[in-house]
């Protein structure tokens, strides 16, 4: 296996291990802080090791890169903000 | 990724031409469902109970394992490519072909979803968040079905119709925007999975 593979691989892994423990800490521990922070993690993994390393992201102009960076920041933040909302209302 | 990695494709020109297209329509895409999960938020911040308590009717279980699956079926589109760089085509059709086959997992486990509510008198007419639930849950499966078409077409290999040299530089192009489309599609699942599923868990 090649080290492009291998690296597609182990990110796949760490992306359903990610998953596996936002759906663990929510659904039967009942910790949405973990979930919320596990989900996070999975869209910084997914845009900075699929995207940058395999996509070819760097081809994008810079414009929208940017922005698709600022929107992935701002809906992860937009979710941080309805669990608090959600948390304190609870 | 470095321009003398895709072969011919990847001059600089090529570059130039190409990155447009693929990033304006996915810029477009992640805008609209930006604007989405806005609204989504601003009326779940004015009815949290209701949203809480109408989250509790989604099956946690069933979106994680669609979360799982699309990202699976990911792992095997970023292969494809992996393996089209390399002018593997049969290998990167392969890839394809299971990718497309794990995904269509999704569109049954959906299905069977929308089947439960339904059957359970849960509409969109139930209740804001409900409405919410089938718009993104909707949207994002007319991205799928989309998606699934992009990739078979992807999956029938470099152009017949086209001479090699100009055929292989093409589908290599092609295969590069579907799955860049296709990853989308996937990041987007894990926005929706994380804002109908996990925020009002028990």
């Amino acid at each position: 296996m090649t080290g492009k593979l291998l690296a597609a691989r182990n990110a796949w892994v760490l992306l359903l291990v990610i998953s596996a423990v936002s759906f663990l800490a929510a659904e039967l521990v009942g910790q949405r802080t973990v979930a919320i922070a596990a989900i996070m993690i999975i869209a910084a993994v997914k845009i900075a090791v699929i995207l940058v390393r395999f996509m070819d992201v760097s081809t994008a102009p810079v414009a929208i890169r940017r922005y698709l960076y600022v929107w992935t920041g701002a809906v992860a933040a937009a979710v941080i903000a309805l669990w608090q909302v959600s948390a304190t209302a609870g | 990724m470095h321009a003398h990695d895709g072969g011919p494709v990847t001059t600089a020109g090529a570059r130039h031409q190409r990155a447009p297209a693929i990033w304006i329509f996915i810029l477009m895409d992640c805008s609209s469902f930006g604007l989405l999960f806005l609204v989504f938020m601003i009326e779940r911040m004015r009815q949290v109970a209701l949203f809480d308590q109408s989250s509790h009717h989604l099956n946690a279980g069933l979106g994680f394992f669609n979360a799982c699956v699309l990202i699976t079926s990911s792992w095997f589109v970023a292969r494809a490519n992996v393996f089209g760089r390399e002018g593997q085509f049969d290998a990167a059709r392969r890839q394809l072909w299971i990718g497309m086959a794990i995904a269509a997992i999704f569109a049954v486990v959906k299905v069977f979803e929308y089947y439960v509510k339904v059957s359970a008198g849960i509409t969109v007419k139930t209740n804001a968040f409900f409405l919410f639930y089938y718009a993104l849950t909707g949207i994002h499966l007319v991205h799928y079905l989309g998606g699934m078409v992009i990739l078979g077409i992807l999956a029938q290999g470099p152009s017949p119709f086209l001479p090699d040299a100009e055929a292989r530089p093409h589908y290599l192009r092609w295969l590069e925007g579907g799955s860049l489309y296709w990853h989308m599609v996937d990041l987007l699942w894990i926005f929706i999975f994380s804002i109908l599923y996990l925020i009002g868990a028990r």
